[in-house]
C-alpha cells in the first residue's frame, strides 16, 4: 500500500505543478487518508501497520503491463464503434435489427462484471443493460443481431476472456 | 500554422465530429435504446477528442496534460455507467424497444415489484 500512497503522491505534485518538499508532505498525508477511508476496497484484510507496508500487488510491473495492454485493447474498440455509429447514423436509410441478449457469465467478482460491462457498452454495437440479481447473467443490447448465438459466443470470447486474464 | 497547433486542430476537429454524430443520432434513431448507443459512445469519443485537444495545445505544461489524462479515464469510467442506468431505469420504467427488436431476452425476466431481475 506505500507504492500507491507514494503514487498518489507523486500525481498530486505532478497535477499541482509545484515540487517542493512541503506538496510532497501534503500530497503524501492526503492520499494516505483517503486510502485509509477506502482500505476496504484495495486489501481483503484489516487495517494494520504491517498491511499498510507490504507493497499493493504481488508483481505491480507485470499488472501494470497487462493493464496497459488492456487500455490499449480498448482504446482501438471504442474507436471502432464509434466509426460503426457514425455510419449507421449517417446512412440515408437506416436498417436496424437490435435485439436484446442475455450472456452468461463466467466472471465471478463486482470488479470483473463491472469492468466487462463498461467495455461492452464502450466497444461497437453493443450497450450493457442490466445484470440479473444472481449475478450470472449479463443483459445486453445490440445494434445487428443476425444471430444471437454467434453474438453470444463472440462477446465471451473477445471480451470475457482478457477480463478473466485481469480480474476473476 | 505550427505542427502544436495542427495536431490541436485536428484532435479537436474529429472531437466535433463524433459530438455531431452524436446529436444526429440522438435525433434520427428511433427508440430510446439505440439512441443509447449514439449518445453513450460517440459522446464519449468526441469529449475525449476535445481534451485530447486541450492537452496537446498545453502539451509543455505537465500539470495541464496530467489533469487532461485524469478527465480522459474518469469519462471511460463514468459514462457506460450512465448509459447502463438510463437503459435500464427506461426498461424498468416500461420504455417499449422498437418494432422488430428481436430476440427480447430480458422480456419478463424482471420483478417489477422487488426490482430483481432472473
Amino acid at each position: 500500500m506505500l507504492g500507491l500512497n507514494l503514487l498518489l503522491a507523486l500525481a498530486w505534485v505532478m497535477v499541482n505543478g509545484s515540487y517542493h518538499l512541503a506538496d510532497w508532505i501534503v500530497g503524501f498525508v492526503f492520499s494516505f487518508l483517503v486510502l485509509r477511508l477506502s482500505w476496504s476496497t484495495f486489501s481483503k484484510e484489516p487495517f494494520s501497520v504491517r498491511a499498510y507496508f507490504r507493497f499493493w500487488s504481488r508483481n505491480p510491473l507485470r499488472a501494470l503491463w497487462r493493464w496497459l495492454g488492456f487500455i490499449g485493447f480498448g482504446f482501438v474498440e471504442i474507436v471502432k464503434a464509434n466509426i460503426t455509429v457514425a455510419r449507421t447514423v449517417l446512412s440515408p436509410k437506416m436498417d436496424l435489427r437490435p435485439g436484446i441478449v442475455a450472456i452468461p457469465l463466467d466472471l465471478k467478482s463486482d470488479e470483473g462484471i463491472t469492468t466487462l460491462a463498461n467495455l461492452i457498452t464502450l466497444t461497437p454495437g453493443t450497450v450493457s443493460l442490466d445484470v440479473s440479481s444472481d449475478r450470472k447473467t449479463l443483459y445486453i443490447h445490440a445494434f445487428e443481431v443476425r444471430d444471437p448465438e454467434e453474438l453470444r459466443r463472440a462477446t465471451k470470447e473477445a471480451y470475457e476472456r482478457r477480463v478473466m486474464e485481469l480480474l476473476l | 500554422m505550427s505542427l502544436v497547433e495542427l495536431i490541436t486542430a485536428l484532435l479537436m476537429g474529429i472531437g466535433v465530429f463524433f459530438v455531431i454524430v452524436s446529436s444526429i443520432g440522438l435525433v434520427r434513431l428511433p427508440d430510446l435504446y439505440t439512441r443509447v448507443h449514439a449518445a453513450g459512445k460517440a459522446g464519449t469519443l468526441g469529449i475525449i477528442g476535445v481534451l485530447l485537444g486541450v492537452g496537446s495545445y498545453y502539451i509543455t505544461s505537465v500539470p495541464i496534460v496530467i489533469k487532461m489524462m485524469a478527465m480522459i479515464s474518469f469519462f471511460f469510467l463514468t459514462a457506460p455507467v450512465a448509459t447502463h442506468m438510463i437503459d435500464r431505469a427506461a426498461f424498468l420504467t416500461g420504455v417499449k424497444p422498437m418494432e422488430g427488436t428481436s430476440p427480447n431476452e430480458l422480456q419478463g425476466r424482471y420483478d417489477y415489484r422487488t426490482r430483481r431481475l432472473q
